[in-house]
């Protein structure tokens, strides 16, 4: 009937882990996306976070880069300023020395006026005072300044009242004029009778850079004036206005003239490397967070797994303990003989969890009506070889005691084939008891002595003459020790299990069972779980038996 | 498992020639590492046509099992050697009535 239960429950036992594993899974499923879905969020929120950051960088870099640049580019007009101002000066220099010769001033001038050479398509001499009569002296094509808006007067005016206070080229972009022009007026820094206008052709408002000049990889547009005022356009190189991308404005003192120079990037002027960085951020983020969520899903459910896989191997494992118990039981004597005037009693210790089942057993066995064999033993090993052997012993020991004595029956056990086919080993502890004469005999098969406690507590151990295991050789004989035991004493077999302990000495291990001994106390079973609870390692993972026995005193009512 | 730090036991072999064979032990042997040391030395076990010296100089501990298993050993092979044997397991040889048959020194 017992064992009918232990096997249904056996059967339920895994129907009831994979009703559990179920909402078990999804609860982890679901928590895995969350820790994931965190990784993601934060991953993009730094990688963007970063792009962001780089491309501003990239950014404000590229800025810093062009207006360095719109400078560089309004140098090179600032520089051409000397080379006009030279020959001006000059000219001015002759006409006042000469009373403004036309022949002579005719002669110099040619050198600057007139293409192919001459950088001016114009120059003309003008008397201060009178300057409403127009130019004293005309070298090549007429002055386009007197046409011009606000005409010449207001000019050469402002150019005649600075004349004699300090050296000045007075500059006019003429861009509204029949040909685009620069008029410059020069008047000296000593006080003359005469000031110089000289007029430089412009190029087309559109003017291609060539591919290989320094500029080539930006785009400009040069303004006169300090604003970049459509109508004051002086130079682009781009067809359509305004500039494409990022722009860079320089204003820059021209003569008395300001220039505006307006540039913007044609190619990142920082190289391609800091505009792509932010990409390049922003791809390798991504990869990064898609291998973070990964790794993350990945370590959750693997750790889950391993959970549920520990989870599964507990329930086998109990499962399995279960069984090695049940069948362990069966391999033990269900009940104790009743005897009067004795207190009987034995356990069985599977030893820590984890352990399956042992090569330990006890037995009592009544012989006859004045003989009890108690028989504790030890088969070496563990499973299910060592727990068959220990069966075969057992019953062999059965069979055997009713016929001979332990001396004459030990030495035949160690021809079991169980036990010499798979080289294995037996100690057997016999104590034949003599109901009538509280004496016992004891036969140690290489097993450990009983030990005896006295009434008042007083311990000792039964040391009778050790024989060789069961097992070891066929050819071995055995020597059985006779002992006296008051009233009210109590004698235990045990194996080795209950006293041996890693790092200690055998002699240490059995002084603390004899210690426990003496200070336990109640009946019989209740002296012996409380020996197994003190004397016993907790690390252990050997089986333990224990059979005892006590003679209750005969005074006792 | 849930067996805290399982003791292991280390083992070399040296042949001595002559069909004899040294097995050197290190560390714990009980009954968890028994059957492992069996099984890795069986092959060793097998070849001794002379004879089987066990050093024990090193093991700090060893149990009945493990003493089963020289036992075992010394029924394979025609004579068996159990040297630097330490006190504490000379004492587990002794109770177990295995001194005269193990001779260790």
């Amino acid at each position: 009937m017992e064992d009918g239960t232990e096997e249904s429950q056996i059967e339920n036992a895994p129907a009831t882990g994979a009703g559990e594993a179920g909402p078990r899974r999804l609860w982890f499923v679901r928590w895995t996306y969350g820790w994931v879905w965190i990784v993601l969020i934060v991953g993009a929120l730094v990688t963007a976070s970063l792009a962001l950051v780089s491309a501003d960088l990239a950014s404000s870099n590229e800025q810093h880069l062009l207006g360095l640049r719109s400078k560089e580019v309004a140098s090179v007009f600032t520089s051409a300023l000397p080379d006009i101002e030279t020959p001006l000066a000059s000219a001015a220099a002759l006409a006042n020395l000469t009373g403004a010769n036309p022949a002579k001033f005719t002669q110099f001038a040619r050198t600057y006026v007139g293409l192919p050479k001459g950088e001016f398509v114009s120059m003309s001499v003008w008397r201060v005072g009178h300057l409403d009569q127009g130019p004293v002296i005309v070298v090549g094509e007429p002055p386009e300044l007197p046409e011009a808006k606000g005409g010449v007067i207001p000019i050469l005016r402002a150019a005649e009242r600075r004349n004699g206070q300090q050296a000045a080229l007075t500059v006019r972009g003429l861009l509204n004029t029949t040909e685009r022009r620069f008029a410059y007026v020069y008047a000296g820094p000593r006080r003359g009778q005469f000031i110089v206008e000289a007029e430089e052709a412009l190029p087309a408002r559109y003017t291609r850079l060539p591919a290989t000049s320094a500029y080539s990889n930006i785009n400009a547009a040069i303004y006169v004036g300090s604003h970049a005022t459509a109508s004051h356009l002086l130079l682009q190189t781009v067809h359509h206005l305004p500039l494409p991308g990022a722009n860079a404005t320089a204003v820059i003192p021209f003569g008395t003239e300001e220039l505006t120079v307006v540039i913007s990037a044609r190619q990142p002027l920082g190289g391609t490397l800091p505009e792509r960085m932010p990409w390049v951020i922003a791809i390798v983020g991504v990869l990064l967070t898609v291998g973070a969520a990964f790794l993350t899903f990945r370590l959750i459910w693997g750790g889950r797994r391993t959970q549920a896989l520990a989870a599964e191997n507990r329930e086998l494992y109990s499962e399995q303990h279960e069984i090695a118990q049940s069948l362990q039981r069966a391999l033990l004597p269900d009940a104790l003989p009743k005897i009067d005037g004795l207190a009987l009693a034995a356990l069985y210790d599977a030893g820590a969890p984890g352990v399956d089942i042992g090569g330990d057993w006890y037995d009592i066995i009544q012989l006859s009506a004045r003989r009890l064999l108690l028989v504790v033993g030890d088969v070496s090993g563990r499973g299910i070889r060592a727990a068959a052997a220990m069966a075969s012993v057992r019953s062999a020991i059965q069979y055997a005691a009713h016929a001979d004595p332990p001396e004459d029956f030990l030495p035949m056990l160690s021809g079991l084939r169980s036990l010499r086919d798979q080289g294995q080993l037996a100690t057997v502890l016999c104590i034949v008891i003599d109901l009538q004469e509280n004496r016992v005999q004891i036969t140690s098969a290489g097993h450990l002595p009983p030990l005896l406690v006295h009434d008042d507590g007083h311990s000792e151990f039964l040391e009778a003459e050790v024989g060789l295991p069961i097992g070891v050789d066929t050819d071995c004989s055995y020597v059985s020790s006779s002992f006296a035991v008051p009233d009210g004493a109590s004698l235990f077999g045990f194996t080795d299990g209950l006293v041996e302990r890693h790092g200690e000495n055998l002699d240490d291990g059995l002084e603390r069972l004899r210690q426990a001994a003496m200070r336990a106390s109640g009946d019989l079973e209740q002296m012996m779980s409380q020996i197994l609870e003190q004397v016993r390692g907790s690390e252990s993972v050997d089986d333990t038996a224990m059979a005892g026995v006590q003679w209750v005193k005969k005074n006792n009512p | 498992m849930g067996q805290e730090e399982q003791p292991l036991t280390r083992h070399t072999v040296t042949d001595l020639g002559d069909g004899s064979f040294l097995v050197t032990l290190v560390g714990e042997l009980d009954l968890s590492t028994t059957d492992q040391l069996g099984a890795a030395v069986a092959d060793t076990i097998a070849a001794v046509t002379d004879t089987l010296v066990i050093d024990v100089a090193q093991l700090r501990f060893a149990d009945s099992s493990g003493i089963a298993l020289w036992v075992s050993w010394s029924q394979r092979v025609p004579k068996l050697e159990i040297r630097n044997t330490p006190p504490m397991i000379l004492r587990v040889i002794q109770a177990m009535g295995l001194t005269t048959k193990l001779n260790p020194s």
